[in-house]
């Protein structure tokens, strides 16, 4: 325990409000899913306050908040998408690509969209990818991952992380592009 | 292929993005789930939430258990090596009069084991158990995924 304040519970509060937009943009960029994503927020803080005394100083707190509430959120997805594909309510969607698709990449730089709206657009096309291609996007650009962390986190081959990225991108892209080229005919 | 400088447009573009606000309801539901906790006997905490004094006398406890558990389930092996191990016994002895006696104690061992197993009746019930609970659980399967298939 640390030299602090005599009031841990006030300390712990302080650290929440440091660090909880940060856990709870990494669970709902991960899960795509705002009431889902506060279950996993509350996980990770209770589970940082078993460990609050080596945490609370700690340079590397912040790495450790984020390291636990992907893997709580990954660890999430997992067990209700092993539920619904035992039940036969969902389709698996990790299965080896057959093939990749011919992709032609949209222009990706939007014009007349710009500041807030524009990363409320990027945020928007983001949550609307599926799961499969949104969980190795948000890894790989927001966590900065490796393919091969990707693939070990995932369980799933690095080949299928590389097309799941391929494919999430030029979805991303392409919705941006729509999305921008409707935004500018809007605002013209 | 992916040009880079879209990869690149991207990256910057997902890196921008501000993080998403906290609900005000996520401070609020930690604090109560702490306090709930806290508010529990320290048995019903966590393991690091107990006493210093509780934990080693559990850790010393539960390996007693384990030494006495280990004891009795290896009581007639470790009898039977004993003996083997006594001046006079197999470390006595040398070439095949060893190869012999280990032989021996080898067959007293899967003796022991032998009567360790459960009689036949009890494996036909436990047998009977598995079968009905997989058979129970494949048919639920079955079902549950013929009518979400075809719900008419």
């Amino acid at each position: 325990m640390s030299a602090s304040s005599p009031d841990p519970a006030a300390d712990f509060v302080a650290f929440m409000r440091a660090h909880q937009d940060r856990v709870y943009s990494t669970a709902v960029r991960i899960l795509a899913d705002s009431v889902q994503a506060e279950d996993v927020a509350q996980s990770v803080f209770l589970k940082a306050y078993e460990r609050f005394a080596e945490l609370r100083d700690s340079p590397t707190a912040i790495g450790w908040l984020r390291a636990v509430a992907t893997n709580l959120a990954i660890n999430h997805l997992k067990r209700y998408r092993r539920r619904f594909v035992f039940l036969g309510e969902g389709q698996r969607d990790d299965e080896e690509p057959e093939d990749l698709p011919e992709l032609v990449m949209p222009d990706p730089v939007p014009t007349a969209v710009a500041g807030t709206q524009r990363h409320a657009l990027v945020e928007a096309a983001l949550r609307g990818l599926p799961e499969h291609q949104r969980v190795p996007l948000v890894l790989y650009h927001f966590e900065e991952l490796s393919y091969l962390q990707i693939a070990e986190r995932l369980q799933i081959s690095v080949a299928k992380v590389k097309t799941d990225l391929f494919r999430g991108r030029a979805a991303l892209l392409r919705t941006i592009a729509e999305q921008s080229a409707t935004s500018d005919l809007l605002a013209g | 292929m992916q040009d880079q400088s879209s990869i690149q447009w991207l990256h910057a573009e997902l890196s921008a993005l501000p993080l998403a606000p906290a609900p005000e309801s996520l401070q609020r539901r930690v604090l109560a789930e702490l306090a709930l906790r806290q508010a529990q006997p320290w048995w019903r905490q966590s393991f690091h939430g107990w006493p210093f004094a509780a934990q080693w006398g559990f850790v010393v406890l539960a390996l007693g258990l384990l030494h006495l558990m280990l004891g009795w389930l290896f009581a007639p092996v470790s009898e039977a090596l004993a003996a083997a191990l006594r001046p006079g016994g197999l470390a006595a002895l040398h070439g095949m009069q060893a190869i012999a006696a280990g032989a021996a104690i080898a067959g007293r061992v899967g003796r022991v084991l032998l009567a360790a197993l459960p009689t036949i009746w009890s494996m036909v019930l436990m047998m009977t158990f598995f079968s009905s609970v997989v058979l129970l659980f494949t048919s639920g399967t079955l079902v549950h995924r013929t009518l979400t298939r075809n719900p008419e």
